[in-house]
């Protein structure tokens, strides 16, 4: 991970519950100190985009990098010189201006997190009606999505089942969340009533079609 | 304006970021007997012996939008030379995913140098300019 930061804070917590190597490439010394008498020896210093402090940090070990320094071009320097010096698998970048998003990805950075869109997606997601949020894109043949649409009191499917709504073949209904927070798993005599959330797996791009068909 | 200079469609020219680097650049191309169209991308007012001479875009050079409206599809030749390494890096990157060919990456540490070779970018050292780049200026 690059940078003694609040997120690599929380993940280290997270993956050393599952005894997980970790280590954290960061330039302050003060932080690799604080974050060494946290968590043992787990800091190298130095700066991530110098080759040499990849090599000492044991990069040619790592699976996964996570570089979520707040500077794309940090980021991409990092992500590419561990791809081409030590052949890491799996990048996980932080980006912040997503117009930057084709440059990583056609580099092979595929796993980009955007703490704008990830606060966009839960605003979505708190004013849901009728506007349907991303829950996750799958790696399919062809690009497949879950999303979430909250249904409006107008609806034209409301008090219809499941078998009369006939959802479209690019798309399969995968959960019902009822409106007092209860699951329900999707069975064809099953209605659907104001205000339930729909759990649906779409193909990608499908995103509209199905709001006009559910609206 | 010399007249005997050869004028193509072909001969645009975008250069990325203020440097001592790129103004030698662009002089050379200025003073080479094509006739270069240049696009100068700058964050910051500048007042050279060329500003009559090439077209100045003022932006913020961290924000990629500054690019999107280019067209690299009818450029010869793009060039990265801000005084930031990575942001050069990053914007051939960005560059080559708009479609643009011919793109060189100024950096100012050599172990950057062969970083982009797959992707078909050439990364050079302001020390050391390669002659596929001054070719263009010395023909």
């Amino acid at each position: 991970m690059i940078g003694a930061n609040n997120i690599s804070e929380q993940l280290i917590d997270w993956y050393s519950k599952y005894n997980h190597e970790i280590t954290i490439i960061e330039k302050k010394l003060n932080k690799c100190h604080e974050f060494d008498q946290l968590y043992g020896p787990i800091s190298q210093h130095g700066d991530a985009t110098d080759l040499n402090i990849q090599k000492l940090s044991g990069m040619e070990r790592a699976d996964i990098l996570i570089a979520t320094t707040k500077s794309d071009s940090t980021n991409f320097v990092i992500s590419a010189l561990a791809k081409s010096n030590f052949k890491v698998d799996t990048i996980i970048n932080r980006i912040n201006n997503m117009n930057y998003a084709k440059a990583f990805e056609e580099n092979g950075f595929n796993i980009l997190i955007n703490v704008e869109s990830n606060v966009l997606q839960s605003i979505e997601q708190e004013t849901s009606i009728l506007a349907p949020w991303s829950i996750a894109k799958l790696k399919t043949n062809p690009s497949k999505e879950i999303i979430g649409i909250k249904i409006n009191d107008d609806s034209n499917i409301i008090g219809k089942s499941i078998s009369e709504i006939g959802f479209p073949s690019h798309s399969q209904l995968l959960l019902i969340i009822r409106s007092n927070g209860i699951t329900d798993t999707p069975a064809e005599h099953k209605t659907i009533h104001p205000n339930d959330e729909l759990i649906v797996l779409i193909q990608e791009g499908k995103k509209e079609s199905m709001i006009e068909y559910l609206s | 304006m010399n007249n005997s200079k050869q004028t193509t469609n072909q001969n645009n020219c975008i250069i990325f970021g203020n440097s001592d680097i790129g103004n030698f650049i662009i002089e050379s191309l200025l003073n080479s007997n094509i006739n270069y169209n240049i696009t100068f991308l700058t964050e910051e007012q500048i007042n050279t012996k060329f500003n009559n001479d090439i077209n100045i875009l003022f932006g913020n050079i961290y924000d990629p939008k500054i690019l999107k409206n280019l067209d690299f599809s009818n450029t010869k030749l793009s060039i990265c030379c801000s005084e930031n390494t990575n942001l050069n890096i990053l914007t051939a990157s960005y560059m080559k995913s708009l479609k643009a060919e011919n793109i060189f990456c100024c950096s100012y540490d050599t172990q950057y140098n062969n970083l982009l070779n797959s992707k078909n970018i050439i990364t050079f050292n302001p020390w050391n300019i390669p002659n596929k780049l001054n070719s263009l200026w010395r023909t």
